[in-house]
């Protein structure tokens, strides 16, 4: 890839902190975000940056929020998981991320099965941005530098 | 190019609160919490119903999110 190294601008996130069993609690790295697509803008919601992502991720619910009435409408392709199993299908639509006042397009792919609201993959989100954990102190955080390509 | 450094806000008491909201919340559901975090301004079976049931609450500002079915930890990609 043949990026250029400025960025117009850094956004800073506090992990956040989800519940465990037993008291316990865990942190992630969460992104407010929204969907568009033609004239739908959904209301902002939590997206987890998921490294080991291959796609970015969405709760099938969401597709109805831009205007999408059948998910199965779109690209379909099968999706695996870290254990064994069945892949699930997963299906691509292309929409435009909307990240703070930046907004770009993407093939988001929706799923009935996800357990969760959103996942940001590489392809997507982790190839538009230098994304920095910083796990050190007590809150920690992580911040998304945009990629401009040259 | 000059780069502007946007940090959004955190405190501790702020972040156990949320951790106290998600726990109360309804499992398998979507919930809106308010731009604060400070509590849950509508819930739903679906983005759509909570969005919709926020709206009419008058809320602002919030953000949508879903509760799994079980709170446990996971490795993420790409179901649960």
């Amino acid at each position: 890839m043949d990026f250029s190294l400025a960025v117009s601008s850094r956004l800073s996130f506090p992990y956040k902190k989800v519940p465990l069993p037993d008291g316990n609690f865990d942190w992630l790295p969460i992104v407010p975000v929204q969907l568009s697509r033609s004239t739908f803008l959904t209301t902002q919601f939590e997206a987890i940056a998921d490294t080991g992502a291959f796609d970015c991720l969405f709760h099938a619910d969401i597709a109805e929020a831009v205007g999408i009435k059948d998910i199965t409408t779109g690209i379909v392709k099968p999706s695996g998981g870290i254990v064994k199993g069945l892949p699930i299908f997963i299906y691509g639509h292309e929409v435009r991320l909307v990240i703070g006042s930046d907004n770009f397009k993407i093939q988001a792919f929706f799923s009935t099965e996800l357990s969760v609201s959103a996942l940001l993959g590489r392809n997507g989100f982790f190839d538009k941005y230098i994304v920095t954990f910083d796990p050190s102190g007590d809150s920690p955080s992580f911040s998304l530098s945009r990629l401009r390509k040259k | 190019m000059a780069s502007t450094l946007i940090e959004m806000p955190v405190s501790e008491q702020a972040e156990d609160r949320r951790l106290a909201l998600l726990r109360s919340a309804p499992l398998n559901s979507w919930i809106a919490l308010s731009a604060d975090e400070s509590k849950i301004v509508a819930i739903g079976k679906t983005f759509v119903e909570a969005d919709a049931i926020a709206k009419d609450s008058g809320a602002k500002n919030y953000v949508l999110t879903r509760t799994p079915d079980v709170w446990i930890s996971r490795s993420l990609s790409p179901v649960g």
